[in-house]
C-alpha cells in the first residue's frame, strides 16, 4: 500500500490510528510490524503517540526503527570506525598540507571533506571520477591543485581504512540499508516506510523493493502535485513515478484552509489570478518588527497567549538561535521556562565557560582573569560554594581599593595545569586535557561534593562527560600541540556539541527547528527570523565543487537544502494557526524578507487576499512608559552636621571647581574603585615620577650627581605596575627629567639651606565660629639661605594651570600652600614665601621647565592673603545651609577628569554644551 | 522626455555604459531598471553582479528589485505591456512579457539571492570557493575592526617590550609622547596593505626602503651625523653654531651679518633633521613590521583574514596568470554583467579586482557568443572616502581603460552623463550651480574646464533656501577672583545658542509648516541635519531636540561605552559582581533601572555603618529584592540572556524609555549585540565581559536611512553618502583648524615611501612640500564634501553657522557659500533667501497605514500564566539502570566507561543477532566482529547451546520489544530485550551484562521488570506474566517476582 499526507496532517498521529485501527484485534500481531522512520527523533514522536490513542491500555509497539540503526550488527559489513575517532584522523592529514597550521583549524577541513566523502558514499560516486570533472586544458592545472587536496579523502584515507578493516560510517549506513533491501523478501511480518523520501539510490532501491510486497506499506510525506514546475518536493515526486503510482491515497485527508494556496506559492512559478478565496489566508498572519529585539518580544507576547486557551499548543519554529534566546529571555516575565529543542553548545553552558574560563587564565594568569575563574558558579576549592565566593569578592575588593596586584590563596594546585602554558612549547594533547580537567575537578570540589560530581553530574555534565571520555580515548591521535591551540581545539569541539533540553515547565509551548516542526504539529506555529540568509540560511557551494560539477557527478546541489527547508516550512505553515514574523533590521542592518514571505505576498496580492503587514505593535506597548520622567540638575542641601570639616588643598581645588563631587565623596562617602589592575599609564607614571623625586630629595636633598637620581629611578621603574614595553619607552623621558632636575639642582643648590619633600602639614581656620581644617602636602619646600622659603609643586602630564587661573582660584594649591607655610605648618619656620613654583617634566628633549609664579614678595603675599579670604569665602558659603553642591555650576572651569559625572547623571539633564565638549 | 532619454541610454542592456551621475539625478533608477533590462533581454539573473558601497544600499536595492519584479508577476498583460513598454521604450513581444512574469520566481530560486552585495562580501565569497588557489584557511573568518583593533594593541605592547626592539623604542621616546605613541602605530597600521606593498616594491627589507627615503630626502647614504655637522663646524660648536647664526625654529634671520654662513647653517641644520627623521623612521618601521609580523601570524593561526585581506588576497587571486578565467569557469560559466554602484568611490585596490574580472569579459579568449556589458555609475564631484584609499582621478583613468578596452573588443561603450535632478527644488539646484561657478568653490569639485549645471526636473515645486548670519560669540565675563562655585553660569556658548534656535525652528515647523511639495504637515522625518564631524555638535543637538520633545532617530554613530544607559547597564554589572563597590551601587540606584532620587541616595549612604549594599537591603527593602534576583540570574546565564532578562523581564527597557526617551532603544539593541559579539571569541563570562568593555573603544556605525522611523535624523556629511532629506539644515560650516586627522604625522611621498614627522618643527622642506600638497589634497576632498551636503537637500535648505572662539578654517563652507553668492550684511536675518512658488498639485503620498492588534494591553500581558497540569513523562525503566556506571563519580578520564557502555550495548546486540544465524558461524562472527578492546564473557555462546533458555531465542520469541501503557498510575514506554509469547504464558527477560552480579538484586531492576510484568498482564489477561532476569557474565537466570 502506497499512501501519502497532506502537509496539513501529522504524519505521526495517523499512522498510529490507521495501524491501530489494523491490528485492533491482534496485540502480538502490531509487536511484529517493523516501522521504518528517518530519525531517531521521528521514532520517539511515533511512540509518544501512542500514548493518548490508547489512554490508559499497555500496548506492545511495532519495532519503530531509524533509517540508519536498520541493522546493529552485520557480519557481512565491516565496523565503522568512530566518528571522533574518523575526524581526527583525517584532520591530522589535513595538517600535513601546507598552510593549515593550528590542529583546530584542520579538524574544521576535516569534516567539510567527511561531507563530500559522505555523499560519494550515498551517491555510489567513484572519487577517481574527479579528475576527468574539467576537461578544458586551459584549467587542467588549477583543477590539479583540488585534486591534490582531494587526495586526502580520494587516496590516502582509503588505505588507512582498508588497514584498519573498518570502513566510513555513512558507508556503512548505505551498505546497511542496502542489505535489508535484500533481507525484505524474508521478513515475514509487514514493513511500513514512513516518511522517507528515496533522495538517494539506495533508500529508493528499498522503497521499489518493499512496494512490491502488498502486506508493506509506504507513507510518503511532502508530496507536491505532479504539475509543480519547481523542483520542490523532487526527490519524493520522482519516487512516486518509479513507483508507478502517481498519485497515491491519502492517509488521511486532514487540510487547513491554507494548505493549496501556501502549496502554490511555494512551488509555481507565475500564478494566475483570482483562484482562491478571499480567507483562503486568514490563519496566516504576517509580524514585521522594527528590529529583532522587537521580534522577540512579538513572539514571545503570541506564545503567553496562547497559554490563557487551555490545552492550545504553539510553538516557536526557527532557525535563529539569537531569536530564541531572546524569546526564552523574555518568557520569564511570565515565570515561563521554555527551552530550546535545538539545545546550547557546550562552550555556553556553565560546565563550558568553567572549563574556557581555567584556559584563559592560563594563557593570561593575571589579576581579572583569575577573578573571571573564581567567580564562576562552578568553582568552590574544596569549600561551600557560597562561602568561597563572598571571599573572592572581598579579596577583589581589597585589591582594587588598595590598588595592589591580585593575590588570592588556593588550595587547588593549578601549576601543573597553569605550567603547560609557560613556555610556548609543544605538549601533547593528551597531557593538555588530562591536567585541564583534573584541575578543574580539583577547583569544582566542594565541602560536600566531588568535584567530579558538581561537573559531570547534571543533564550538562553528561554531555561534557561524553565528549571529554571520548576526547581522552583518542587524545593520542593529535599528538603534540601549541600551548595557544588548546583552547582552540577545545572550543571547535565543544561548539559542536549540542546540550539538549529535557522538559520544560510547560510542555504546551516549544522552540522548535523546522524539521522537528514538521513531526510536532502544534496548534499555533510562530515561524521567526523570516529573512533571507536567516531561513532559508545562504546554501554554500563550498570549496571543492561548483554546481555544473555536482550535477555531473549526480549529487545534490546545495539549494537543495532549500527547497527541503521551504517543505518544512510548508508544513509549519499549514498548522491551524499561522504567525510568520521578521525583523526589518537585524544588528543594525537592513534584512531582505525571507523569498518565502514574498511568494505568499504575491499570491495574496494577485487573489486579492489582503495578507497585511501588522506591526510588533503590542511589543512597543509593552515598553512604553505610562509617562516620560525628567530628571532635575542635582543640587542636593545637606545638612551642616554632614558637611565635611577640613579638607586638603587640592581638594579646595575640586571644590571650586564641582562642588557635587565633593558631596559624593566627602559627604556621603562613595570613593571610586578601579577596576582590578585596571590603570590609567599617565596616572602610573606621573606618581612613579613623584615618587622618585620624593626619596631623591629625602635621600640626596643636595645632591648634584644624576647618578643618585638614576639610581632611584632604575629601582622604583622595576617595580612600577607598568608594561614593559612602556618601561621601555618611558625610560629615556625619565631620563631626559632627570637631566632637568640636576641642571636646576646646579643653579638653586648653592642657594638652598635645606630641602624638604612631601611634608603633610594642616592648619585651622575659624569660619563663623566653626573650625575648618586645612591640610596639605607639598611636592617640595625649599628654604634658601637668605631665609626665605620656595614651593614647588611637580607636574608631569597634567595641563598646567595658568597664572591666572592661579588668581582666580581655580588652582589654589600653591598659594594655600604658602599659606600653610606662613602658618609654620610645615614646621619649618615661619619664612617669607619668595617663590611659588610648577616643575613642568615634560620628558620632552629639555626635560622640563620652572614656571614660577613670578611676584614680587610683596605680590605673592598678596595672592596669598587673597586666597585665604577666598577659601574663608568658600567655607562661609557651605557653612549656610540653604547652599547647595551644584555639578561644575561654571562650565568653563569644569576638572578635566570627573569621578562623579555618572553620579551626578549629566548627560541626562545637561542641554547647554561647550564647543569643546 | 529629453531626461528619459539620459536614463534610457544609460540602462540599455547592449551597451557597456559609464554614467557620471550628478547628485539627485536618479542614479539607483538608472541602475535598478538597468538589472531590469538585463534580466528581461537575457534571463539568467545569476550571471549579474552588482556592488555597491555599503550593505544597506545592497539591501535596499535588492528589496526595490523583488517589488519591481513582484507587482509584473502579478500585473494583468495589458499593464504588464505599458510598463515593459515604458521602460524599455519599444513594445513587448510575448516571448518577453512571459519572461518578466516569471523573473520574480526565477530571482526568487538563486539560491542566495542575487548578486548584489559590496565588494569585501562579493570578496569573501569568492575567497570561500578558491581557498586553495588563493592560499587562504578554508574555513577562514573576518576579523572585524573592533577585534583587529584589541589584537594590534595586544601586539603592539608585546613588540614594546620586546629586547632585540630597545634601542628603537627609546628612539622614538626622544619624539612621541605617551599618549600619542598607540594612536601614532595604529594610523599607520591601518595602511598596514600600503606598508606591505613597501616591502615588495623595495625587496630584502627595512634598509632598502630607508635607501630610498635618504635618495627621496637628498641626503648622502652614509653620512652620519656628525659627518653632517662637521661640513660647517666642529660637532661640540654645533649648538652654539645654530644660535649665532640661525633663528630659533632653525630657519635664516632675515637680517644677518653672515649670509653665506647663515645659509650653510641653515643647510646643515636642515640636513640634521632629515638624518634625524631617517633615524626615526627606521626605527618606526622596524617596530612596526614586527608588528605586522606578529599580527599576520595571529591571523593565519586563527584562519582569520581582516577586510584588507579580503581586497588584498582577491586581487592577488586573480593576478594569477590565467586565473580570472578559471574564476569565471568555475563559477558556473560566472558572470556576465557586472555594475558598479558610486564608483567615485572605488580604491584602486578595489578597481584592480573589477578590471581583472571585467577584462576577461572583453579579451579574446573569455569573450563567448553571450553579449557580457560593464555599467558603471559614479559622480567625482562626491568622491569623499579618500581615508578609505578612494581617488577621484581613479573614476577618469579607468573609464579611458575601459573606454579603450570595451572598443578594441568591438563591442559598445557609451559614456553618458546625468544632469537632470529629480531630487532637489529650483532654489536648492539654483544655490548649488551658483556655489560651483566660484573658482574659490568648485577647486577640487569639477577639473580643467568642467562645468556642473544642474537641470531642474522640479520646477513647479515649492522650495526654499535661506542662508543665517553666522551667530558671534559673547565675550565671555571675568569672573571675580574666588567667585563661590554656587550660581550657575550658563551664558550660553555661540554653538549653543545656534543650536537652540535651529531646535526651535524646528520645533515651531513640525506640524505647523506645510511641505509645499506634498501638501501635508512637516514631520520630524522630513528634518535632516547634517554635520562636518560628530564632535562638537551631534550631542548637543540630540538634546535640544529632545528638550523639545521633538523625536530623533539617534546618531549615526556612538561611542557606546560612553553613553549613560550603557554605563547603567555595565555599573549593574558591576554591582552584581562587587555589591561593595559603594559609588558604583549608588549610580545604579540613580540609574532608570531602580529610579532613586538624589534624596533616597543620600539616605542610602549617609551614616552607613558599613556598605551602601548593606544600608540599602535595610532601608528599601524592595529594591534591594529586585537587586538581588538580579544578583541571582547573573549567576545562571551568559552576559547575552543577562541583560535581555534585566531589559525585559525586569522592566530596564521600559524604565530607560521613560527616562532617556525612545532613542535609548538603539543603544540598548546594540549593547546586546556587543554581548553576542563578545561570546563569538570569548568564554562568556560577566566578569570577563566587563573588563573587555573597559578596555575597548567601541564605536558604533548605524545606517539612517529614510522611513524607518518619523524622527529628525543627525548625521555626519560622510554618513548621508546616498540619502536625502526634504529639509536639510547645515549648521557646521565654519569648522576649527584641526590637525590632519589621517595619517598622523606620518607623511607619504608620492612613491608610497613612510617618513615620520613627529611634530611640525621637524619638517623639512621635502616633507613640507608633501604635507602642503597633502593638506591641499584634503581642502579640496572637502569642497566635495559641500557638494554632497547641499545636494542632500530636495525641498527646502538651511545654511546656518557660528563663529567659534578659536580662529574659523579658512576656505570655511561657509565663506564659500557666501563669496560665490556675494552677499553681504551679516546682521540681516536671513541674509539670503529665495523660494519658489509650488505650482502644480502637490504629489500626495499616500501614508503608510498602521494596523494595530491591540488599542491596549490586554490584562495577560502584566499576569504570570497560571500553573500548567503538566502530562509527566514517561518512564523509561531501563534508562533506570545503567549497568556496572556509576556515573555520579565518572570521570573523562577514565575511559573504562566508555568501553563499558561499548560492551553492554556490543552484547545485547549480539544476542540479538546469533539467533538469526546458523550456529557454525557464529564463533568466526564473534572473531571478525568483536571489537579488539572489548572482553566477551567467556562462555557467552553457552547461551545457546543451553536447553534452558532454549526457547528464548526460539520462533516465538520477540527481541527488543517496545511497550507502552500506565503502571501504578505511571507512564511507562519501555523496551523488552526478549518477550516470549506461548499459549498460557508471557515471558519477559531482560539481559544484564554485568561484569560483577550483585549478590542482591538492585531495587531498580526489580522495578524494571515488574513494569514490564504489569504492562504485559494488561495486554494478556488471559495469560500468565513472568519475568526474568539473565545475568550473561554467569549465565543465571532469576525470576522476579
Amino acid at each position: 500500500m502506497i499512501f501519502k499526507t497532506t502537509f496539513s496532517d501529522n504524519l505521526a498521529e495517523s499512522l498510529t490510528k490507521r495501524l491501530l485501527k489494523e491490528y485492533q484485534a491482534d496485540p502480538f500481531g502490531l509487536a511484529k510490524v517493523q516501522v521504518v522512520v528517518p530519525t531517531k527523533r521521528a521514532a520517539k514522536i511515533i511512540k509518544e503517540s501512542f500514548m493518548p490513542q490508547k489512554h490508559d491500555e499497555a500496548l506492545l509497539l511495532p519495532q519503530l526503527i531509524p533509517l540508519y540503526e536498520l541493522e546493529a550488527l552485520n557480519p557481512e559489513i565491516p565496523p565503522a570506525i568512530d566518528s571522533m575517532e574518523r575526524i581526527l584522523l583525517l584532520a591530522k592529514l589535513c595538517q600535513a598540507k601546507p598552510n593549515i597550521l593550528t590542529f583546530d583549524k584542520a579538524v574544521q577541513l576535516a569534516e567539510s571533506l567527511t561531507e563530500l566523502l559522505d555523499l560519494s558514499y550515498q551517491f555510489d560516486l567513484q572519487l577517481a571520477e574527479l579528475e576527468k570533472l574539467v576537461p578544458i586544458e586551459r584549467f587542467a592545472a588549477h583543477w590539479q591543485e583540488t585534486i591534490q587536496f582531494l587526495n586526502i579523502i580520494n587516496l590516502h584515507w582509503p588505505k588507512i581504512l582498508a588497514e584498519r578493516n573498518q570502513i566510513d560510517p555513512a558507508d556503512r549506513k548505505v551498505r546497511l540499508i542496502r542489505a535489508f533491501t535484500k533481507r525484505l523478501s524474508d521478513i515475514q511480518s509487514p514493513v511500513v516506510l514512513a516518511g522517507l523520501d528515496g533522495a538517494f539510490p539506495a533508500l529508493q532501491e528499498l522503497l521499489i523493493t518493499a512496494s512490491q510486497d502488498k502486506k508493506n506499506w509506504i507513507i510518503l510525506d511532502g508530496l507536491v502535485q505532479e504539475n509543480a514546475p519547481l523542483s520542490l518536493g523532487q526527490s519524493v515526486r520522482t519516487l512516486c513515478e518509479k513507483l508507478k503510482v502517481p498519485n497515491p491515497v491519502l492517509l488521511n485527508d486532514y487540510q487547513t484552509k491554507q494548505e493549496t494556496i501556501a502549496v502554490q506559492a511555494l512551488a509555481h512559478v507565475t500564478w494566475q489570478p483570482n483562484i482562491f478565496k478571499s480567507d483562503a489566508l486568514e490563519h496566516v498572519h504576517l509580524i514585521v518588527a522594527d528590529t529583532a529585539q522587537n521580534e522577540a518580544l512579538t513572539i514571545a507576547l503570541l506564545l503567553r497567549q496562547v497559554l490563557e486557551t487551555p490545552n492550545k499548543t504553539a510553538a516557536l519554529v526557527t532557525t535563529d538561535r539569537n531569536l530564541s534566546r531572546q524569546v526564552i529571555s523574555q518568557m520569564q516575565r511570565w515565570n515561563i521556562l521554555l527551552d530550546d529543542s535545538a539545545g546550547t553548545p557546550l562552550v555556553h553552558t556553565s560546565v563550558g565557560i568553567f572549563l574556557q574560563l581555567l584556559t584563559d587564565f592560563a594563557l593570561h594568569p593575571d589579576g581579572p582573569h583569575a577573578v573571571a575563574l573564581l567567580y564562576s558558579p562552578l568553582a568552590a576549592d574544596g569549600q561551600n560554594p557560597t562561602i568561597f565566593r563572598q571571599k573572592v569578592k572581598q579579596a577583589e575588593y581589597e585589591a582594587r581599593k588598595k590598588k595592589s596586584k591580585w593575590s588570592f590563596d588556593l588550595k587547588t594546585d593549578l601549576t601543573p595545569f597553569l605550567s603547560l602554558f609557560e613556555n610556548n612549547t609543544l605538549v601533547p594533547f593528551k597531557t593538555f586535557l588530562t591536567e585541564h580537567l583534573k584541575a578543574a575537578e580539583s577547583l569544582a570540589t566542594s565541602h560536600d561534593r566531588s568535584g567530579k560530581e558538581r561537573l559531570w553530574g547534571t543533564d550538562i555534565g553528561q554531555t561534557a562527560l561524553d565528549l571529554f571520555t571520548e576526547l581522552s580515548t583518542y587524545a593520542e591521535i593529535i599528538g603534540e600541540i601549541e600551548p595557544t591551540t588548546y583552547p582552540q581545539l577545545l572550543n571547535t569541539f565543544m561548539q559542536q556539541t549540542n546540550v539538549r533540553p529535557k522538559y520544560g515547565m510547560t510542555q504546551r509551548l516549544d522552540i522548535l527547528g523546522p524539521i522537528e516542526a514538521r513531526l510536532y504539529h502544534p496548534d499555533v506555529c510562530i515561524i521567526g527570523g523570516l529573512n533571507e540568509g536567516t531561513f532559508p540560511p545562504i546554501p554554500e557551494a563550498g570549496p571543492w565543487l561548483n554546481c555544473s560539477m555536482r550535477k555531473q557527478l549526480g549529487i545534490p546541489l546545495p539549494e537543495q537544502k532549500i527547497d527541503e527547508l521551504a517543505l518544512d516550512f510548508l508544513h509549519c505553515l499549514c498548522a491551524s494557526e499561522v504567525y510568520l514574523t521578521r525583523a526589518q533590521k537585524v544588528n543594525g542592518t537592513p534584512s531582505i524578507p525571507s523569498r518565502f514571505i514574498e511568494r505568499l505576498k504575491a499570491v495574496a496580492e494577485i487573489n486579492n487576499i489582503p495578507f497585511v503587514e501588522h506591526q510588533a505593535h503590542l511589543a512597543t506597548l509593552v515598553n512604553m512608559p505610562s509617562q516620560f520622567k525628567t530628571i532635575e540638575r542635582p543640587a542636593p542641601t545637606p545638612p551642616l552636621e554632614v558637611r565635611p570639616q577640613g579638607l586638603s588643598v587640592t581638594r579646595i581645588e575640586l571644590w571650586r571647581r564641582n562642588p557635587y563631587a565633593i558631596y559624593a565623596r566627602y559627604i556621603l562617602k562613595l570613593i571610586p574603585l578601579t577596576p582590578l589592575e585596571h590603570s590609567v599609564k599617565a596616572a602610573v607614571f606621573g606618581s612613579l615620577v613623584h615618587k622618585i623625586l620624593e626619596l631623591f630629595f629625602k635621600n640626596h636633598p643636595k645632591s648634584t650627581n644624576i647618578q643618585d637620581l638614576l639610581l632611584i629611578g632604575k629601582q622604583q621603574f622595576a617595580e612600577a605596575d607598568l608594561l614593559e614595553g612602556d618601561k621601555v619607552f618611558l625610560w629615556p623621558k625619565f631620563e631626559k627629567m632627570a637631566n632637568f632636575i640636576i641642571q636646576t639642582q646646579q643653579k638653586i643648590v648653592p642657594l638652598i639651606d635645606k630641602v624638604l619633600s612631601e611634608i603633610n602639614s594642616e592648619i585651622q581656620l575659624t569660619v563663623d565660629d566653626k573650625l575648618f581644617t586645612l591640610s596639605g602636602t607639598a611636592d617640595c619646600i625649599q628654604l634658601y639661605k637668605d631665609g626665605s622659603t620656595g614651593i614647588i609643586d611637580f607636574k608631569t602630564q597634567s595641563a598646567m594651570p595658568s597664572v591666572k587661573e592661579v588668581m582666580a582660584g581655580y588652582a589654589p594649591q600653591l598659594p594655600l600652600e604658602a599659606l600653610l607655610a606662613q602658618q609654620d605648618a610645615f614646621k619649618t619656620g615661619p619664612h617669607p614665601i619668595s617663590d611659588l613654583a610648577y616643575w613642568a617634566l615634560s620628558g620632552k628633549e629639555d626635560g622640563g621647565k620652572v614656571v614660577s609664579i613670578q611676584k614680587t614678595t610683596d605680590q605673592l603675599k598678596k595672592i596669598i592673603e587673597e586666597a585665604r579670604i577666598g577659601l574663608i569665602e568658600l567655607i562661609h558659603t557651605f557653612n549656610n545651609s540653604q547652599t547647595s553642591y551644584e555639578v561644575c555650576p561654571i562650565p568653563s572651569q569644569a576638572p578635566e577628569y570627573d569621578d562623579y559625572e555618572h553620579l551626578a547623571r549629566s548627560q541626562e539633564w545637561n542641554t547647554n554644551f561647550q564647543e569643546e565638549a | 522626455m529629453i531626461v528619459n532619454l539620459e536614463q534610457n541610454q544609460a540602462s540599455n542592456p547592449f551597451d557597456s555604459v559609464w554614467v557620471s551621475a550628478s547628485a539627485g539625478t536618479g542614479k539607483t533608477k538608472v541602475l535598478i531598471d538597468r538589472v531590469l533590462r538585463l534580466l528581461l533581454q537575457y534571463g539568467n539573473p545569476d550571471k549579474i553582479l552588482c556592488i555597491t558601497f555599503t550593505k544597506a544600499a545592497a539591501a535596499e536595492m535588492s528589496n526595490r528589485l523583488t517589488d519591481k519584479l513582484k507587482t509584473w508577476a502579478i500585473m494583468d498583460e495589458a499593464t504588464l505591456s505599458k510598463d515593459l513598454q515604458e521602460l524599455t521604450q519599444e513594445t513587448p513581444d510575448s516571448d518577453q512579457i512571459t519572461r518578466a512574469k516569471s523573473l520574480f520566481s526565477q530571482i526568487l530560486q538563486i539560491p542566495g539571492g542575487m548578486k548584489i552585495m559590496t565588494i569585501h562580501s562579493f570578496c569573501q565569497s569568492l575567497l570561500k570557493q578558491f581557498p586553495l588557489e588563493a592560499d587562504v584557511p578554508p574555513h577562514f573568518k573576518i576579523l572585524d575592526d573592533l577585534k583587529t583593533n584589541e589584537i594590534l594593541t595586544d601586539i603592539l605592547n608585546k613588540t614594546l617590550a620586546d629586547k632585540s626592539l630597545v634601542s628603537e623604542v627609546q628612539l622614538l621616546s626622544d619624539y612621541v609622547s605617551m599618549t600619542n605613541l598607540i594612536p601614532l602605530f595604529k594610523n599607520l597600521l591601518s595602511e598596514r596593505s600600503r606598508l606591505s606593498q613597501l616591502l615588495s616594491k623595495y625587496p630584502g627589507s627595512i634598509e632598502s626602503v630607508i635607501f630610498a627615503i635618504k635618495q627621496y630626502l637628498h641626503i648622502e647614504q652614509w653620512q652620519t651625523k656628525d659627518e653632517i655637522i662637521q661640513t660647517c663646524c666642529q660637532h661640540e660648536e654645533w649648538n652654539e653654531y645654530c644660535k649665532t647664526y640661525l633663528n630659533k625654529d632653525g630657519s635664516v634671520p632675515a637680517r644677518t651679518k653672515h649670509p653665506e654662513l647663515a645659509e650653510s647653517a641653515y643647510i646643515t641644520y636642515e640636513n640634521v633633521k632629515k638624518w634625524e627623521l631617517v633615524q626615526l623612521t627606521r626605527a618606526f618601521l622596524r617596530i612596526a613590521y614586527r608588528v605586522l609580523e606578529q599580527y599576520d601570524i595571529y591571523k593565519q593561526h586563527q584562519a582569520f583574514l581582516d577586510y584588507n585581506d579580503l581586497i588584498d588576497k582577491t586581487k592577488k587571486l586573480l593576478t594569477r596568470s590565467d586565473m580570472a578565467a578559471w574564476v569565471l569557469f568555475k563559477l558556473d560559466g560566472g558572470l556576465n554583467h557586472i555594475l558598479v554602484d558610486e564608483a567615485q568611490d572605488t580604491s584602486p585596490d578595489q578597481w584592480a579586482i573589477i578590471r581583472m574580472l571585467a577584462e576577461e569579459f572583453f579579451s579574446g579568449e573569455g569573450k563567448s557568443e553571450v553579449l557580457r556589458t560593464l555599467f558603471v555609475v559614479g559622480d567625482k564631484k562626491q568622491s569623499i572616502y579618500s581615508f578609505q584609499g578612494a581617488d577621484p582621478f581613479e573614476f577618469e583613468r579607468m573609464k579611458k581603460h575601459f573606454a579603450e578596452r570595451i572598443v578594441q573588443s568591438q563591442n559598445t561603450f557609451m559614456d553618458i552623463p546625468l544632469n537632470y535632478s529629480f531630487r532637489s527644488t529650483e532654489p536648492v539646484l539654483r544655490l548649488v550651480n551658483t556655489v560651483l561657478q566660484s573658482q574659490n568653490a568648485k577647486d577640487g569639485v569639477l577639473f580643467n574646464q568642467e562645468q556642473a549645471v544642474h537641470l531642474v526636473n522640479r520646477v513647479q515645486d515649492g522650495g526654499l533656501v535661506e542662508i543665517w548670519p553666522l551667530e558671534e560669540p559673547k565675550a565671555q565675563d571675568t569672573l571675580p577672583p574666588w567667585k563661590p562655585p554656587v550660581e550657575r553660569v550658563e551664558n550660553a556658548s555661540a554653538m549653543q545658542r545656534l543650536i537652540d534656535k535651529i531646535a526651535d525652528k524646528i520645533a515651531s515647523m513640525i506640524g505647523h509648516d506645510t511641505l509645499e511639495s506634498q501638501g501635508r504637515p512637516i514631520q520630524a522625518g522630513d528634518i535632516l541635519i547634517l554635520l562636518q564631524k560628530r564632535q562638537p555638535m551631534m550631542i548637543p543637538f540630540v538634546k535640544a531636540l529632545q528638550k523639545r520633545h521633538i523625536p530623533v532617530a539617534g546618531v549615526d554613530r556612538m561611542n557606546l561605552t560612553d553613553y549613560i544607559a550603557v554605563q547603567d547597564l555595565m555599573a549593574l554589572t558591576e554591582f552584581v559582581l562587587q555589591p561593595n563597590n559603594d559609588l558604583n551601587l549608588a549610580c545604579v540606584l540613580k540609574s532608570p533601572l531602580i529610579g532613586f532620587t538624589e534624596d533616597q541616595v543620600y539616605q542610602a549612604c549617609i551614616n552607613r555603618p558599613s556598605s551602601v549594599w548593606q544600608q540599602v537591603q535595610t532601608l528599601f527593602p524592595e529594591p534591594a529584592n529586585t537587586l538581588k534576583r538580579i544578583m541571582n540570574l547573573a549567576d545562571t546565564v551568559p552576559p547575552f540572556e543577562f541583560y535581555s532578562t534585566v531589559l525585559g523581564a525586569f522592566h530596564g527597557r521600559k524604565n530607560f524609555i521613560a527616562r532617556l526617551g525612545l532613542e535609548v532603544n538603539e543603544a540598548l539593541d546594540e549593547f546586546l549585540n556587543l554581548a553576542l559579539k563578545f561570546e563569538e571569541t570569548e568564554a562568556p563570562s560577566l566578569y570577563g565581559f566587563l573588563n573587555w568593555l573597559y578596555n575597548q573603544e567601541i564605536e558604533i556605525k548605524r545606517d539612517l536611512e529614510e522611513n524607518t522611523t518619523n524622527a529628525v535624523r543627525i548625521m555626519t556629511v560622510h554618513g548621508s553618502k546616498g540619502l536625502q532629506g526634504n529639509i536639510v539644515f547645515l549648521p557646521d560650516t565654519r569648522g576649527v583648524e584641526s590637525k590632519s586627522s589621517h595619517g598622523g604625522n606620518i607623511i607619504w611621498t608620492e612613491n608610497g615611501l613612510p617618513v615620520l614627522v613627529p611634530s611640525t618643527s621637524m619638517h623639512v622642506t621635502e616633507t613640507q612640500n608633501l604635507n602642503q600638497k597633502q593638506q591641499e589634497l584634503l581642502a579640496q576632498e572637502k569642497r566635495r564634501l559641500l557638494y554632497v551636503a547641499l545636494t542632500r537637500a530636495s525641498d527646502r535648505l538651511y545654511i546656518a553657522g557660528y563663529n567659534p572662539r578659536k580662529p574659523a578654517m579658512q576656505n570655511n563652507w561657509y565663506d564659500l557659500i557666501v563669496q560665490a553668492l556675494g552677499v553681504t550684511g551679516r546682521t540681516k536675518e536671513p541674509i539670503l533667501r529665495w523660494a519658489s512658488q509650488q505650482s502644480k498639485d502637490p504629489k500626495r503620498k499616500v501614508q503608510k497605514q498602521k494596523i494595530f492588534d491591540f488599542d491596549e494591553l490586554p490584562d495577560w500581558v502584566n499576569k504570570p500564566a497560571s500553573p500548567e497540569h503538566t502530562v509527566p513523562t514517561p518512564i523509561s525503566p531501563s534508562k533506570l539502570a545503567t549497568e556496572d556506571i556509576d556515573d555520579m563519580n565518572a570521570s573523562p578520564m577514565d575511559t573504562d566507561r566508555l568501553l563499558a557502555l561499548k560492551r553492554g550495548t556490543f552484547i545485547h546486540q549480539l544476542l540479538q543477532l546469533l539467533p538469526t544465524i546458523p550456529p557454525q558461524k557464529w564463533s568466526e562472527i564473534l572473531q571478525l566482529m568483536t571489537p579488539p578492546d572489548i572482553e566477551l564473557p567467556s562462555n557467552l555462546l553457552d547461551i545457546f547451546h543451553n536447553p534452558q533458555f532454549q526457547e528464548l531465542f526460539g520462533p516465538d520469541s520477540l527481541a527488543e520489544v517496545p511497550v507502552i501503557g500506565k503502571w501504578n498510575n505511571m507512564p511507562i514506554s519501555g523496551q523488552i530485550d526478549r518477550l516470549i509469547i506461548k499459549e498460557r504464558e508471557v515471558l519477559i527477560i531482560d539481559f544484564k551484562t554485568n561484569r560483577y552480579v550483585p549478590s542482591e538484586i538492585p531495587a531498580a531492576y526489580k522495578m524494571q521488570l515488574n513494569a514490564y510484568k504489569g504492562l504485559l498482564k494488561q495486554i494478556f489477561p488471559d495469560k500468565m506474566v513472568k519475568s526474568y532476569l539473565l545475568w550473561i557474565q554467569t549465565m543465571q537466570m532469576e525470576e522476579i517476582i
